[in-house]
C-alpha cells in the first residue's frame, strides 16, 4: 500500500504520501473506520500481485519501478485488461490516498498552503488569481 | 424550601434569552438543564485541524453507527462535534413505522444554540397574516408591528451582519456591515435581477456572526466550521451571549443535569409550582419551586413535560384544555436544489473561509400568486471557486479527480477548478392536526420518562412545493449562465425532522378552545406558565426560525415582569 500511495501522490519538491504517512492512515481506516472496503482492497492487492507475476515473474512490490508504473498505468487506463479486474480498487486506492494527504499536516500546509484552523483572519470575498 | 421569582426550562436558544431578560429585570431565575454543563475551552473544537482528530473528520463509523444513527443525518454532527449531539441510544422516541421522524438535537448548556445554522431573518407581515387570509389552521394573535420592536432589540444584542434590500417578504433589520459576496455569486445576484425584473433578489446570508467588535464579543476571524463552538464568541450562542449576560447580574443559578420529569402544580391556586426532576448524575429525585415557569426545552421537549404532567384537572396534558397540545408540529421543508457549473470569471478566485452564504429571498405567492401551492420557499446557498488550493474546500471522499497518478497527478490537483453554484431550498410547512406527538407510555428514556411518540409525514402543499423548489433551482442556475446543472439526488424529502425547524405544537390564538398559549406566550390554562420555544408557532413561514422565537421570548418576559409588578401574576 505504502508503494502505491507513494506512486499516486510521489516526493517532489514537497511532501510525498509516504512521507504524509498516508498508508499508516489507510490502515486506520481499514481497521477502525469504514469497513465496507477492506476486502475490496485486500482482494485488490492480491489480484495486483498475481498479474505482476504472470507479466513480470515477480511481486509487485519487487518488480522493477518501470514494470511497477506500467502495470498501475494499466489498471488506471479504461478498456485495459487489468482495469476490467483493478479498475475500482484503483479507484478507492486513488481516493483514500488523495483523501489522507490532503488532510494530513504535510499535505495541507506545503501542498495546498493552508493556513492552519485558525484561517487568515479576514474575508474579503474575491481577489485575482495570482500568477 | 426557597421559591425562586422564576424558573426556566432549557437553556438552548430561548432558555438563554428567558435568562438574561428576567434577571436583567431584578428577578431570581433558576435556569434547569437537562444535559451536562459544556466548557468551551475544551468542548468547542473549530481550531482543530483534520490531522488532529484520529479520522481527519469521518469519524468512526461503527461508533457513529451505534450511538448516533439518527443525529448523524445532521450535516454537523461529525467526529469533531457529535459531543454536542445525543446519544441516540439514551434519548428514544418512537414513531409509527411508516412514518419516520428525524429529532435532531443537542442536550447540554446551550443547547443546539451551540451548532446552529445561525441564519436569522424577520417575519413580514405577509406571514402573520397568511392564515387567517387563507383560512389555514388559525390565524396569528400578533402582527408585524407587535414583533417589530423585538426584533430591533434582539438584533442589537445578537449583532447580525446582513445587507439591506428593502424587501417586504424579509424586512430588513439592525445590521452589522455584511459578509462580501464572491464573484461568481455576485454574477449570480445581476443575472437573477435581470432576468426576473427585480423579483428574485439574491443577497448575502443575514447571519448571527459578528463583522465587527460587539457588545464585548470579538469580530468573527473566519476560521471557518462554526457548528464546532466559537471560543472568540464571535456567533450568537447561549454561552457566548445571554449566559455571561445573565450571570453577570448575580440573580441567575444555573443548574445542569436537571432532567425535568413533570411541572408541579396546585390545584387551589390553578397554578404550577415548581418542577420535579431527576439529577442526571446522582440519579435523585428533586423538587424546585418559583413563583412563574418558562418552558424553553424546545417544541418537542416541551410538550413532552406537559403531557407526563397530566393531572386529574388536566387529564390530557398541563394546560391542555383545548385538546391542541402535541397537534400542528410543523418543521421546514429541505433537501431540494441544484449545482451548476460556471465557465467565466477564471481570473479571480474567493479568498478565506466565509461562515455564511448567500440567500434569495421568497419570491412565490409575494406579488403573484402560484397556481399550485400555498405560501413559498426561500433559497440559500452560493458560488466559490472549485479546487483545493488554501485546503479550506477540502477533498471528500468518493471526489473527483483528474485522471492517472504520479507528478503530473498531483500538479493537476493543485489547479483551480471552474466556479460552481450551488441552491438549495427551505419551503414553508402548512399546520396541520394530522401531524402530532403523544406520549408513548411503554416506552422510557435512560431516566424512566415516558418519551415522545411522533407522527408526521409531508402533505401535498409541501410536495408540490418540493418538486418546485428543484425544477426553479434549475431554472435559475441556468438564467445564471451555469452548464452541467444537476438537480439534487433526492425526489422526494427526507423525512420531516430533517430542516431542524420543528415546531408548533402549542400554538398560540385568540381562542382558549383552539390554542394553548395567548398572545403573550402565556397558556390560557395557568396563568403562571409560559412557553417560549417553538411550539408556540401558529405557522412555519420558510424564514430561519431561531430570531423570531428569541423576540417572542423577550417580549414574555417583558411582559411577566409587567405583570408582576402589577401584581397580577
Amino acid at each position: 500500500m505504502d508503494l502505491i500511495c507513494e506512486m499516486i501522490i510521489p516526493q517532489t519538491r514537497t511532501a510525498g504520501a509516504r512521507a504524509a504517512k498516508v498508508s499508516q492512515f489507510i490502515d486506520l481506516l481499514l481497521a477502525e473506520g469504514e469497513l465496507q472496503p477492506r476486502m475490496e482492497i485486500v482482494a485488490g492487492l492480491r489480484c495486483l500481485d498475481e498479474r505482476s507475476r504472470k507479466l513480470f515473474g515477480q511481486d509487485f512490490v519487487r518488480a522493477k519501478p518501470t514494470q511497477q508504473v506500467d502495470l498501475l498505468t494499466r489498471i488506471s487506463s479504461a478498456g485495459s485488461f487489468e482495469a476490467a479486474v483493478g479498475r475500482l480498487f484503483f479507484r478507492r486506492v486513488k481516493s483514500l490516498t488523495v483523501f489522507g494527504y490532503h488532510t494530513s499536516r504535510e499535505g495541507l500546509t506545503e501542498e495546498l498552503g493552508y493556513a492552519g484552523p485558525s484561517g487568515i483572519g479576514t474575508y474579503e470575498g474575491s481577489a485575482p488569481v495570482a500568477k | 424550601m426557597k421559591t425562586y421569582d422564576a424558573m426556566v426550562i432549557g437553556s438552548g436558544m430561548t432558555g438563554g434569552w428567558a435568562a438574561k431578560e428576567l434577571t436583567e429585570k431584578g428577578l431570581e431565575v433558576l435556569l434547569l438543564e437537562g444535559g451536562r454543563d459544556i466548557d468551551p475551552s475544551v468542548d468547542y473544537s473549530e481550531h482543530l485541524a483534520p490531522y488532529d482528530v484520529k479520522f481527519r473528520g469521518l469519524g468512526n463509523k461503527k461508533f457513529m453507527d451505534e450511538n448516533y444513527p439518527i443525529q448523524k443525518e445532521c450535516y454537523a454532527c461529525n467526529e469533531y462535534t457529535h459531543h454536542f449531539f445525543v446519544n441516540d441510544k439514551e434519548h428514544p422516541y418512537t414513531t409509527p413505522p411508516d412514518r419516520p421522524f428525524l429529532y435532531l438535537r443537542g442536550r447540554q448548556v446551550g443547547g443546539r444554540s451551540i451548532m446552529w445554522g445561525r441564519q436569522v431573518y424577520r417575519w413580514s407581515e405577509q406571514d402573520f397574516t397568511a392564515n387567517e387570509r387563507e383560512g389555514i389552521a388559525t390565524p396569528w394573535p400578533v402582527g408585524y408591528k407587535d414583533i417589530e420592536p423585538w426584533y430591533n432589540y434582539v438584533e442589537e444584542f445578537i449583532g447580525v451582519s446582513g445587507a439591506r434590500e428593502g424587501l417586504e417578504q424579509v424586512p430588513d433589520g439592525q445590521f452589522l456591515p455584511p459578509m462580501q459576496l464572491t464573484a461568481g455569486e455576485q454574477l449570480m445576484r445581476e443575472k437573477l435581477l435581470t432576468h426576473w425584473r427585480g423579483e428574485r433578489v439574491l443577497t448575502i446570508g443575514r447571519c448571527a456572526i459578528l463583522t465587527q467588535n460587539h457588545r464585548g464579543r470579538a469580530a468573527c476571524h473566519y476560521c471557518g466550521p462554526c457548528e464546532r463552538g466559537c471560543i472568540t464568541r464571535s456567533y450568537f450562542s447561549t454561552p457566548n451571549a445571554t449566559l455571561p449576560a445573565a450571570q453577570a447580574t448575580g440573580k441567575l443559578t444555573l443548574r445542569p443535569n436537571s432532567v425535568v420529569r413533570w411541572l408541579l402544580y396546585d390545584p387551589k391556586t390553578n397554578r404550577v409550582a415548581g418542577a420535579a426532576i431527576v439529577d442526571a448524575v446522582t440519579r435523585a429525585d428533586l423538587e424546585f419551586r418559583a413563583k412563574v415557569v418558562f418552558l424553553c426545552a424546545s417544541t418537542i421537549e416541551s410538550t413532552r413535560v406537559l403531557l407526563n404532567s397530566a393531572n386529574s384537572r388536566y387529564p390530557n396534558g398541563l394546560a391542555n384544555s383545548s385538546g391542541v397540545l402535541g397537534h400542528y408540529l410543523m418543521d421546514h421543508v429541505n433537501g431540494a436544489g441544484a449545482t451548476g457549473i460556471y465557465e467565466g470569471l477564471e481570473n479571480v478566485r474567493d479568498i478565506g473561509r466565509r461562515p455564511n452564504g448567500i440567500y434569495i429571498a421568497r419570491f412565490q405567492n409575494v406579488r403573484t400568486k402560484n397556481p399550485k401551492y400555498l405560501r413559498g420557499y426561500a433559497f440559500q446557498g452560493g458560488s466559490t471557486r472549485t479546487g483545493l488550493l488554501g485546503g479550506f474546500h477540502l477533498a471528500s471522499l468518493g471526489g473527483h479527480h483528474p485522471p492517472g497518478f504520479g507528478v503530473q497527478f498531483k500538479e493537476a490537483m493543485k489547479q483551480l477548478g471552474p466556479w460552481q453554484m450551488t441552491l438549495g431550498g427551505v419551503g414553508e410547512c402548512l399546520p396541520s392536526i394530522e401531524n402530532r406527538m403523544e406520549i408513548n407510555k411503554h416506552v422510557v428514556d435512560k431516566w424512566g420518562i415516558p418519551v415522545p411518540h411522533i407522527t408526521a409525514s409531508w402533505h401535498e402543499n409541501e410536495l408540490l412545493m418540493y418538486s418546485d423548489i428543484r425544477n426553479s433551482a434549475a431554472e435559475m442556475l441556468e438564467a445564471c449562465g451555469c452548464r452541467n446543472v444537476t438537480v439534487w439526488r433526492d425526489a422526494t424529502p427526507k423525512p420531516p425532522g430533517i430542516g431542524i425547524h420543528e415546531m408548533g405544537t402549542a400554538r398560540m390564538g385568540n381562542d382558549p378552545k383552539t390554542s394553548v398559549l395567548n398572545r403573550w406566550n402565556q397558556t390560557h390554562d395557568i396563568k403562571n406558565l409560559f412557553i417560549t420555544d417553538g411550539s408556540f408557532m401558529v405557522s412555519s413561514a420558510c424564514q430561519n426560525p431561531s430570531l423570531t422565537y428569541m423576540a417572542f421570548t423577550a417580549r414574555a418576559a417583558n411582559y411577566v415582569v409587567e405583570q408582576m409588578r402589577r401584581g397580577d401574576l
